[in-house]
């Protein structure tokens, strides 16, 4: 209970985006309007599911977020496509899921992360440049 | 409380007041980025309007520049000196810069989307079959083409057609190069500024960067999303995994190197270079680091031919000149290549891996496919070669000058220079269909551009003249024309309109599965769907021969359950561009066809006709 504003503060980053992310899913899932759809695939396959990951980074520039948040979930998405195909297991659903558990693993992490205050203390571990 | 209203009233308008005056004072002390704003401005509105008046029937073998008004060139020219105030000064007004590279990269990809009908280049709606293939059957047969070996790229656009809820993935066919072109912009910043710290000299290579590539690979392909791929890994290692002490060389070499006085020193100089940092990070950041390089290059690895061994030689470069400390990496990338050719390429290897092992090594036919046989055809298409060929020696010899005067000025590029060059060695493996010259080009053009700009900015300097700045902006001016004509020179052949469409959906209603497709190129919106169920062929060396009887020995074959040959305008424009046909030359041959009494005509309108094949002992 030292800083709880700023434990706090660090806590929702993480919970929004995972909860962005199951929102989209859930507009896929649901076959909800296509201007909105389209919108929900582009944040699901290209970038939610990496931003994710890279926040654990703690980087704070947001160049280097936002290409690696891209390039991470068009990754994903391709290397979970793939499995999808070899193994025979291709379907929209199983797809979602997927990207939809690494966006919850990973945002997960973030939050025990903070909680143990190894992320967002008032010393934050982040990109030194010496 | 209404005296208090009125006292807050006051003080805002006070607020007002004193933000005007203190935008007002910003321009004044910032002239020029204010004169570059309004340039700006002008430049992307001119350029909008003048678009109305190009008229896509009048072009010639030039392609685009041919058509295009004086008011678009003028557009271009404002934005040029935009850009060129806004580098004047030593660190530029970052929002301004990146929206004057947005405008022009809008006005260079977004061209072709704005004033051609439909989207362009044949390969693009091929690619959109295969993914049309996926989404149908959830599966690949490797057996059909290379395509189902490699099928990352298309097993994710049939993920995201799926999930976006479209009947294909046409729709992103039009806008993927000026997406992809954005896409690059990121990692080749932050690639650019882990090498220098001098934001002019950042912003000025992201500018040659953007006029240069006029390689044309950044439409909807594997080879455009892997582009990125291999841009993000560079920079991840370059950002993150630098070295540049000599410390790195094992011991025994460093003790001879010491004992070699002036080497040590010459190595020493090579190895570190003023404008790099060194950069920090802990343990489990630059873990977490290498799992996304790992999980982009696996990507990568299914998803196309070539760029893995574009990544691998270039990250085994880095890390054989200790300028990256992953010393296993390279070994890792090729476990991972290796594993994906020899188990999930197998059955497309078996029986072409002579082919394609046959030309390893044989540069003198690599040199004949890559840059030989692209200086023939007509006039027009020459001219555009030749611009092409200009522009490339044009910037490798900025490269070059720019190399030594940042030697001079004290920085040593080793990392830039070893980047620039190990793509060379893919040009070992094999022509890649006549177009390994291109890709080499492209690989390390992110390298060769930052090398260009530093011709014009050795240095950070506070203050700089004039004369670098003009310079500067009369060679991109003219690099930026040259682009639209080397990028858009083939346009006559690669743009496609509506009545070429019309004809393709015919023949694919008319034409029953098993069918065949014949055609003189591929320059025709066709494959984009059922890709497995008819049979194509290409006639080139045929219908340039007027080889009829050769034309009706294949298309007879008894596989086929109906044999078509269309005719386009598009692939009527490539045979004139590259192989000098005139037009009548191919009314001589559609005559030819017609004589033998083996060929019906079943469709015509004003951009294509269909012939149908008639089975022996059948009347027309």
């Amino acid at each position: 209970m030292k800083q709880p504003h700023g434990r706090l503060s660090g806590y929702w980053p993480p919970v929004l985006l995972l909860l962005a992310v199951l929102v989209s899913g859930a507009i896929i899932l649901t076959g909800e309007p296509k201007p909105l759809r389209m919108l929900s695939a582009f944040w699901i396959v290209a970038y939610g599911p990496g931003n994710a990951v890279v926040r654990l980074l703690q980087t704070k520039d947001g160049t280097i977020n936002l290409a690696l948040s891209i390039a991470l979930s068009l990754s994903l998405s391709t290397c979970i496509s793939l499995f999808m195909i070899y193994t025979h297991t291709w379907s929209l659903i199983n797809g979602v899921i997927c990207l939809l558990f690494i966006t919850c693993l990973a945002s997960l992490f973030e939050v025990i992360l903070v909680r143990t205050h190894r992320i967002h203390s008032p010393n934050p571990v982040e990109m030194v440049e010496s | 409380m209404e005296t208090e209203t009125t006292s807050q009233t006051k003080n805002l308008n006070s607020t007002k007041v004193l933000s005007l005056v203190e935008t007002i004072s910003f321009s004044l002390s910032h002239k020029n980025e204010l004169v570059s704003f309004l340039l700006l401005i002008a430049g992307g509105s001119l350029w909008f309007v003048s678009l109305a008046g190009i008229n896509l029937d009048e072009m010639n073998d030039l392609g685009l520049v041919s058509v295009m008004t004086p008011g678009s060139l003028i557009a271009l020219f404002l934005l040029t000196v935009s850009f060129a105030l806004t580098i004047k000064r030593q660190k530029p007004v970052a929002i301004l810069a990146l929206l004057q590279l947005a405008v022009l990269l809008f006005a260079l990809h977004s061209l072709t989307a704005l004033v051609e009908p439909l989207a362009r280049f044949g390969p693009a709606w091929r690619h959109v079959g295969v993914i049309d293939y996926i989404v149908r059957n959830g599966s690949v047969n490797p057996a059909i083409d290379a395509y189902f070996n490699w099928p990352g790229f298309f097993g994710l656009g049939a993920f995201l057609t799926e999930a976006a809820g479209l009947n294909n993935a046409l729709v992103f066919l039009p806008w993927t190069s000026l997406i992809f072109e954005l896409l690059y912009m990121f990692p080749i910043w932050i690639i650019y500024n882990s090498l220098s710290d001098d934001p002019r000299l950042v912003w000025s290579g992201l500018w040659i960067f953007s006029l240069s590539n006029w390689v044309g690979q950044d439409y909807f392909s594997p080879q455009g999303l892997n582009y990125f791929f291999y841009l993000v890994v560079l920079a991840i290692l370059l950002k993150w995994f630098q070295t540049n002490s000599i410390e790195n060389f094992p011991g025994i070499v460093i003790k001879i190197l010491q004992k070699m006085g002036w080497l040590y020193r010459f190595i020493e100089r090579l190895r570190v270079s003023k404008a790099i940092t060194n950069r920090t990070a802990t343990r489990a950041q630059l873990n977490l680091l290498l799992i996304i390089i790992v999980v982009i290059y696996t990507a990568v690895v299914g998803s196309h031919q070539l760029t893995p061994f574009a990544i691998l030689v270039s990250v085994s470069a880095l890390v054989l000149t200790s300028r990256i400390s992953p010393r296993g990496l390279p070994i890792l990338m090729l476990v991972l290549l290796g594993t994906w050719i020899s188990y999930m390429t197998s059955a497309f290897m078996s029986g072409r891996i002579e082919i394609l092992l046959g030309q390893a090594g044989h540069v003198d036919q690599m040199l004949k496919a890559n840059l030989v046989d692209h200086m023939l055809g007509s006039q027009g298409h020459q001219i555009v070669v030749l611009v092409r060929l200009l522009l490339t020696s044009g910037l490798w010899i900025a490269a070059f000058a720019g190399g030594v005067s940042r030697w001079h000025a004290g920085y040593t590029d080793t990392i830039l220079i070893i980047l620039s060059l190990s793509p060379f060695l893919l040009l070992g493996m094999q022509a890649y269909g006549g177009e390994m010259l291109l890709r080499v080009f492209l690989f390390s053009l992110p390298f060769v551009a930052f090398l260009a700009a530093a011709f014009f900015f050795q240095k950070p300097a506070l203050k700089i003249g004039w004369i670098p700045v003009f310079s500067f902006g009369l060679i991109t001016l003219s690099m930026t024309f040259g682009f639209l004509m080397v990028r858009f020179g083939n346009e006559r052949m690669e743009s496609f309109t509506l009545a070429e469409q019309e004809a393709v959906q015919h023949m694919y209603e008319i034409a029953p599965e098993g069918s065949l497709i014949a055609s003189s190129t591929t320059n025709m919106p066709y494959k984009y769907k059922d890709y497995e169920k008819y049979h194509y062929a290409l006639f080139d060396a045929e219908i340039l021969n007027k080889d009829v009887n050769a034309i009706i020995t294949k298309m007879s074959d008894s596989r086929y359950k109906a044999s078509f040959l269309i005719i386009t305008r598009a692939q009527k424009a490539q045979l004139e561009m590259f192989h000098s046909y005139t037009e009548e030359d191919i009314a001589s041959f559609q005559k030819t066809l017609m004589a033998t009494g083996r060929f019906q005509l079943i469709y015509r309108n004003e951009d294509a006709d269909i012939y149908q094949l008639l089975r022996k002992g059948t009347k027309p």
